[in-house]
């Protein structure tokens, strides 16, 4: 469905959002992980036609989305990071609204995505009162107003409160059959249990795109587990890779992340969590899996 | 760091924002551009300043007196909006990064000075330089020069206007109700009150004294001087033609007479007695409380009203709001409507009631009153979806105006 082929985009300043870039994707969800300025955005935002690759194509289902943007955008529901509401508007009004800009007939569609998100109850609020996570699940709405194929979802749960961020996290599952759904996030949490592949990004590159299982089996036989003093643990905090720490009576329940253990500790299974600072800290190699 | 050095620090910083994008220095070639048209060879019939069909030989007198109306024009017009707006912008900022700045917006009104004078900035030195170098003029430098009299016309004109903008934009920005369209509105027909005020008494003979106090726009004075030293109202001051065959004149410039002394230096000084009514309600110079309470208020007065027509508006507005299969530009246009309709309770009701008053009024009276909503109401739909932040969400559906409006366009030449 989604073909991008060394996809580079170039700033002015000659610095680079994401250089040579290739996946290919048919359906599913794909968690898009990486740290802050890792190119995320950049890269959901040239496959939302919303600006131009420098250099390299974005096919969908064999067209160049940057020759012909209109066949991808019948097709898209977007996301943006930085989701904005008319605050006057009811959210049946703003659903109404995008429904019309989308070309979408009837008021049923409207009214079944309302319920969809849970916000039915609410559908005559103006939507300026409501919450982050509700305004976001009327982003979500506004996005699947048409029956998208493709559904790009940037940060979403940025800034929402624990709840609503499951919350948002079942909607989000809920909608990824049928449909290719990328979602980009730098929190490993919101994707570990709805993604179908993880594509994690790194200074514009991308690292690795598989199944989760094979992303955590990259970081095989390089996650410890020990138990440490609270002095110990200030130390190891700057000399090696922590990816939780829990302090209990016995000391600091330490995970640690790295080619070698630095201290005495005995292997652990890897989480995804692990693999993704594993692979952020030592897994130089791009390897793209389509 | 000390006052001064703060206030340098944040002059320079201002600077190195603002001539650092590109807008800023395409901007300033325009103008000095706009300058260079703004004095047209003799030789192409047209003058800067013709008197009576004669054209003014471009001395200091006449290069200062165009510089200084242009600059009064920027001044006074788009100065409000200028500072209005790096004040509003300064207000989000702050809320957006929940970061409270002790005392900012005052102590960066040194600061805000920049865009405020920039009109007057940028083309009194191109006056100046145009009157010492002579470069501009070139072939048309055709009297002795008088470097003084150049940068004195300005001097004379505009200090008025600049604080009158300052004083205003801060006092309105200020008070939650004038911080915003209302107030952008509002001003503009104060600067036109006081405008026609002095302007009409000038040329009526200056019967009103009193009036020459309130000419902040410096143009009474500049009329009155007119009339005095070449005893004439037909001026045109521009690029204008003039009668070839008429002889050149020497216009002498501006110069301060004592009666006008007084009015010219209160006409300065009176708009800084807003200040401290800024003061009394600018919640002790704390911008994000004052941004805060500008939406509350907003939601207060406004929102409150609108809310209030929303059950009258609502049904009528929803029905219109008919979602169409497929995209066309006459969906694309009655969305956006609808959707300005659906945001403006008032302006259903303003279009109601403006067509009910055409049958019963003439036109005429009602025009200004039209104009006024109208001007409301494009203003905002001009960038509420920036507002808004819903430009992403909008540029990612199908572009219904973008192709609808070249489909239109076509079908509209072929």
């Amino acid at each position: 469905m989604l073909h991008i082929e060394g996809v580079s985009k170039r700033f002015r300043g000659g610095n680079f959002g994401v250089r040579d870039l290739s996946l290919a994707a048919t359906s599913g969800v794909i968690g898009l992980l990486g740290p802050n300025g890792a190119g995320k955005t950049t890269l959901m935002q040239m496959i939302a036609t919303i600006t131009r690759p420098t250099s390299g194509r974005i096919l969908f289902r064999g067209t160049d989305i940057a020759k012909q943007p209109n066949n991808l955008r019948r097709k898209l529901g977007y996301l943006p990071q930085d989701f904005g509401v008319y605050d006057t508007l009811t959210a049946l009004e703003f659903l109404t609204y995008f429904a019309a800009l989308k070309g979408v007939y009837g008021k049923k569609r409207v009214v079944e995505m309302l319920e969809t998100v849970n916000l039915h109850s609410v559908a005559d609020r103006q939507v300026g009162g409501f919450s982050g996570g509700m305004k976001q699940r009327l982003g979500i709405a506004q996005a699947l107003i048409n029956d998208p194929e493709l559904v790009i979802v940037d940060e979403p749960t940025a800034g929402l409160d624990p709840e609503e961020r499951v919350r948002f996290r079942n909607v989000l599952s809920e909608i990824g059959f049928g449909r290719l759904v990328i979602l980009s996030t730098h929190i490993v949490s919101d994707i570990e249990s709805i993604a179908t592949e993880i594509a994690v990004m790194r200074g514009g590159a991308l690292l690795m795109m598989a199944a989760p299982e094979t992303v955590l089996r990259a970081a095989r036989d390089h996650v410890w587990q020990a138990v440490v003093p609270s002095e110990e643990f200030d130390r190891l905090r700057t000399t090696v890779k922590i990816s939780s720490a829990v302090r209990k009576p016995d000391g600091v329940h330490i995970r640690l992340v790295g080619p070698e253990p630095v201290i005495a500790a005995t292997a652990a299974e890897p989480e995804l969590e692990d693999a993704f600072l594993y692979l952020m800290n030592f897994g130089g190699s791009s390897t793209p899996d389509a | 760091m000390s006052s001064l050095g703060r206030i340098r620090t944040i002059i320079r910083a201002d600077f190195r924002v603002r001539f650092r994008r590109v807008s800023t220095a395409i901007v300033f070639l325009l103008l000095s551009a706009f300058a260079y048209v703004w004095l047209p060879a003799p030789s192409t019939g047209r003058a800067l300043i013709q008197i009576n069909g004669h054209r003014a030989i471009y001395n200091s007198g006449a290069i200062g007196m165009g510089t200084a109306s242009l600059g009064m024009m920027f001044v006074g017009l788009f100065g409000y909006y200028v500072i209005s707006n790096a004040i509003r912008a300064r207000h989000r900022h702050t809320l957006r990064s929940s970061r409270r700045l002790d005392s900012d917006a005052f102590d960066r009104i040194p600061s805000r000075k920049v865009p405020r004078q920039r009109g007057v900035s940028r083309h009194v030195p191109r006056g100046v330089h145009v009157q010492l170098d002579g470069d501009a003029a070139g072939a048309r430098r055709s009297a002795a020069r008088a470097p003084r009299i150049c940068p004195t016309i300005p001097l004379l004109l505009t200090p008025a206007a600049v604080t009158l903008v300052s004083a205003v934009a801060v006092l309105f920005e200020s008070i939650p109700l004038l911080a915003g369209k209302l107030g952008d509105v509002a001003y503009f027909f104060l600067y036109m009150m006081f405008f026609g005020l002095v302007v009409a008494d000038e040329t009526s003979g200056g019967r009103v004294r009193w009036a020459r106090y309130l000419d902040f726009t410096g143009f009474g004075f500049m009329i009155q001087q007119m009339q005095h030293t070449l005893h004439t109202e037909e001026i045109s001051i521009g690029s204008s033609a003039f009668d070839r065959t008429k002889t050149p004149i020497i216009f002498p410039g501006l110069s301060m007479t004592a009666d006008w002394l007084m009015p010219r230096i209160v006409a300065t000084l009176l708009p800084l007695l807003l200040l401290p009514l800024a003061a009394l309600v600018f919640h002790r110079f704390d911008p994000m409380r004052v941004g805060r309470t500008a939406g509350k208020s907003n939601q207060k007065w406004i929102g409150k009203l609108q809310s209030l027509l929303k059950p009258l508006t609502r049904r009528a507005v929803a029905s219109l709001m008919v979602p169409a299969r497929g995209g066309s530009f006459a969906v694309a246009v009655w969305s956006d409507a609808v959707l300005t309709l659906t945001l403006f309770p008032l302006a259903s009701l303003a279009f109601v009631g403006i067509s009910i008053t055409t049958f019963a009024a003439p036109a005429a009276s009602i025009l200004p009153v039209t104009f006024a909503v109208v001007a409301i109401i494009i203003s905002d739909v001009a960038t509420r979806d920036v507002r808004a932040g819903a430009v992403a969400s909008l540029y990612a559906v199908p572009r219904l105006r973008e192709t609808s409006s070249r489909g239109s366009s076509r079908r509209l030449w072929c």
